[in-house]
């Protein structure tokens, strides 16, 4: 499905992100089928759909980690052809090293960049406590609680200031409550540094408390359902009777009959 | 009837006993597979030993120190190996005793044309293959050869090996010089750039391998004892008077992988057992010379530190058996 | 923020009850492990004439009379020496090859293939024809040593290799690293790990293939030598005395060298 460029934009008329057509094989399985798609420079973008519709593919086609069967994806008007730290992936699975302490961890990209050691000491101070963690810098990740891992996680992407932050289901392995709380710090995060960011993930609820725009996709293969604007503004309420309508409609586009109270969307495959 | 049991039952208890005075006796017979030890094996091909009452089951070791183990843990009742070791064995307390001789000690020190080893001097700093370390072939390197030139085992270096690696290692150069004893010798000399330059045997004969049994075998068989040494005396008799065939008897078992082991030359094994025959002496009885050797080689071990106490030969050396032979001359 | 702190309980036991709460929990199994062995030596020496075994107490008094006396130390230094060039070498081929294995496919499957046909010869099966090919001495034995210790660690450095988590991989391609700062910053760490249990488990092959070695032939001094020839000349109380020595060995280089080495090593995986 052709979705129009999103033209409403802050800052530039063209789109930070422009995916053109984008098809992605592996061997017999296409797995994104012609998906186009804009997103705007300090947009924050959600996309839900079942498990296996292509979303972690996508983001990491994006990132620059695989390239494009067919069709193109553009940052800043120029194709991706590899990762580039102005673009950030921040997984899962937090993918922290075992090896270095949460300092460390997060001060890799900066070590990478080979920066200064006394700017990497600043920035990975001002960057530990934004997260809250300045208490655990000296702390290996086997000793932290998972919510702390990702945090960390987070602290090691915007320690390289990329322009475009990209989340694979970065809160999909906590619990329900830290993943509020880590939900309300991304927000507060983003509020401040108005980066482009696109959310994958499972909670409809959590695209709908934070993203400018929900993106639906189908599964195998993986093509855009449909799309949701979202124009109530910034913190918004999750209790909200505008909120629960959303959510309706989202889930019913997925196929889903809501119960009354709160209905996470389940890992199952759909086929619409 | 009753007359017909009772002559079964006596004819069954005459076949046990008249079987039993015609059975064979058991003894369980070492030797070290060096040709040192050919009488054994004569004793064996021949019948020697069954012709004196003897089954023998004969067990080749590799060496005299690892057979003496076995004489030891009552694993051998008779062993022909270096007389040594049962002199280190009695010093710790084990219970041996030498009853009679097989061969003198025929060792051979040959060197390589060209590494410049005219006498025994030049061995100095130059590599030496000698057989296993602490027998009594190298007790007898270190503490009568090496010492007639003025060396110690550190001036020269030793190298321990089985007398086939030796040989191949002479022959290939790695080392300089090698201690060898029949075959080996004639071999080397027949097939490698090599000079005797010493044979002990012409300057300090001594008694080498023996015949070492238990204590425990003199006080309860010591009729076994005496088969044994007859038979031994049988070989080396036959040895002696029929040479040729003795060798033709040998051939299989001291020459089997030696045979084809020479480079170009095509040397028959029987010539090389006949050479050998003829360089040893072979003799069953210790005479006094040969025990005031022994007594000299005792002390050279504790020279080297091998021994730590001396030991008496009188308590290890038993000659009953072998002046019994003696005077029934055959 | 209710979050719970994970597994930092690194701040130890303070104090005495520390001290022995640690004695009880790691000495005194090896304590009670001794004392058996010793007790089973003592009841095999009490059946058996001395000259066979000797009892302990001949054999401990005969290992510090050897320990004063310097042809014994020669000896003893120069198995350390064969040891220690042996071991070194055939650890850094080893995590040279694993390394490289790891990377390149092609050489992963050949180096494969050659472990698996010549792992299962026994190490010092090589020594009559390495005595051949290198003459008498020192290199045979270091050979073999090398055969002996470089296939634990080559293989746990292939293996490792082959397991580095690609998730890492990608963090560290996504935060900008080049081909060398993947190898520095991520296979390298990553296989540390792997590198202290190859060398452990590599070190105890060098070992016991070095007094195997020394004891078959080629040789005039050394610590399987030195036991060879007490054996040849009925001197059994040297014989265990040698066996004493290597069992102490192994066990000062295993548990203080090695074990230290990983622990200083592996700090991340044990605080």
């Amino acid at each position: 499905m052709e979705v129009p460029l999103n033209a409403r934009s802050r800052r530039e008329p063209w789109p930070k992100i422009s995916i053109e057509k984008l098809t992605q094989s592996f061997g017999d399985l296409t797995v994104i089928d012609r998906l186009s798609l804009g997103v705007a420079d300090g947009e924050f973008l959600a996309i839900v759909g079942p498990s296996g519709c292509g979303k972690s593919t996508l983001l990491r086609v994006i990132a620059g980690l695989a390239p494009p069967t067919a069709g193109r994806v553009r940052i800043d008007g120029v194709d991706v052809d590899g990762p580039d730290p102005r673009r950030h992936l921040v997984f899962q699975e937090h993918a922290l090293y075992p090896w270095r302490t949460v300092y460390k961890n997060v001060a890799l990209g900066l070590e990478i960049e080979r920066q200064k050691p006394e700017k990497v000491k600043r920035k990975v101070a001002g960057l530990l406590t934004l997260v809250g963690l300045e208490q655990f810098a000296k702390y290996y990740p086997h000793q932290l609680s998972g919510g702390m891992r990702q945090r960390a996680a987070l602290a090691r992407a915007l320690a390289m200031e990329p322009d475009v932050l990209l989340l694979d289901e970065p809160f999909g392995a906590l619990d329900a409550m830290t993943r509020l709380t880590l939900q309300d710090e991304l927000l507060r995060i983003w509020l401040d540094s108005r980066k482009t960011v696109v959310l994958v993930t499972h909670d409809v609820e959590e695209a709908l408390v934070l993203a400018d725009r929900v993106v639906i996709m189908t599964t195998v293969p993986g093509r855009i359902r449909e799309v949701i604007p979202v124009t109530e503004k910034r913190p918004r309420d999750r209790g909200s009777a505008s909120l629960a309508a959303l959510k309706r409609t989202v889930l019913g586009i997925l196929g889903i009959e809501p119960v009354i109270g709160n209905v996470r969307v389940p890992d199952t495959n759909f086929s619409i | 009837m009753a007359v017909i049991r009772k002559a079964v039952w006596i004819a069954a208890v005459a076949y046990l006993v008249a079987g039993q005075a015609f059975a064979a006796e058991k003894l369980r017979v070492a030797y070290v597979h060096v040709f040192d030890d050919a009488p054994v094996v004569i004793a064996r091909d021949k019948g020697f030993f069954a012709s004196e009452g003897l089954d023998a089951q004969v067990t080749m070791f590799t060496s005299g120190p690892t057979l003496v183990k076995g004489l030891v843990t009552d694993q051998s009742d008779l062993g022909v190996l270096g007389f040594t070791n049962a002199i280190t064995w009695a010093a710790q307390g084990a219970d041996l005793k030498i009853i009679g001789k097989v061969q003198e000690g025929y060792h051979s020190l040959v060197a390589r044309n060209d590494r410049g080893i005219k006498s025994l001097k030049d061995l100095k700093g130059k590599t030496l293959a000698s057989q296993a370390a602490g027998s009594t072939a190298d007790i007898v390197l270190k503490g009568v050869v090496l010492k007639s030139a003025g060396l110690t085992d550190k001036d020269v270096n030793i190298v321990y090996t089985a007398p086939s690696t030796a040989l191949a290692s002479l022959r290939s150069g790695r080392v300089d010089a090698a201690f060898l004893f029949e075959p080996y010798d004639s071999i080397a000399k027949a097939s490698a750039p090599v000079t005797e330059i010493y044979e002990i045997g012409k300057v300090w004969p001594f008694p080498c391998m023996v015949v070492i049994v238990p204590g425990r075998l003199t006080r309860e068989r010591p009729e076994a004892v005496k088969k044994s040494l007859a038979a031994l005396r049988r070989s080396m008799e036959f040895m002696k008077e029929k040479p040729a065939e003795a060798a033709r008897v040998l051939a299989p078992s001291f020459m089997a992988e030696e045979g084809l082991a020479m480079e170009g030359k095509t040397i028959a094994p029987e010539e090389i057992m006949l050479k050998s025959l003829k360089t040893n002496i072979f003799d069953w009885r210790l005479g006094k010379n040969d025990l005031s050797r022994m007594e000299e080689l005792t002390g050279v071990m504790k020279t080297l530190g091998i021994l730590k106490e001396d030991v008496p030969l009188s308590s290890v050396v038993d000659l009953r058996w072998q002046t019994e032979l003696e005077r029934q001359k055959r | 923020m209710a979050d719970r702190v994970g597994t930092a309980e690194a701040v130890a036991r303070g104090g005495a009850a520390g001290f022995w709460h640690a004695w009880l929990v790691r000495i005194l199994p090896y304590a009670v492990a001794l004392l058996a062995i010793l007790a089973g030596w003592q009841l095999s020496a009490l059946l058996f004439p001395a000259y066979l075994i000797p009892p302990p107490r001949k054999v401990f008094s005969r290992l510090i009379e050897e320990l004063g006396r310097p042809a014994f130390l020669v000896t003893l230094g120069r198995s350390f020496y064969r040891l220690a060039v042996g071991f070194v070498l055939a650890s850094a081929l080893g995590i040279a090859i694993g390394l490289l294995c790891g990377i390149w496919k092609f050489f992963r499957r050949a180096v494969r293939a050659l472990v698996s046909i010549l792992q299962s010869v026994p190490p010092i099966a090589w020594v009559p024809l390495f005595i051949v090919l290198l003459g008498f001495g020192d290199a045979p034995i270091i050979l073999v040593i090398i055969i002996a210790a470089f296939f634990p660690m080559t293989v746990s450095v292939m293996n490792a290799v082959e397991q580095v988590d690609g998730l890492h991989l990608d963090v560290a391609r996504v935060l900008g690293a080049d081909r060398a700062q993947l190898v520095a910053k991520v296979y390298a760490p990553a296989v540390v790990p792997a590198i202290v249990t190859g060398a452990q488990v590599g070190f105890g092959n060098a070992w016991r293939s070095l007094i195997a070695a020394e004891m078959v032939g080629g040789v005039n001094v050394g610590l399987g030598w030195f036991i060879n020839f007490a054996g040849e000349i009925a001197d059994m109380t040297a014989v265990l005395a040698g066996i004493l020595v290597i069992g102490l060995v192994s066990a000062l280089l295993d548990g203080l060298v090695l074990e230290r080495l990983k622990r200083r090593l592996l700090r991340w995986k044990y605080l």
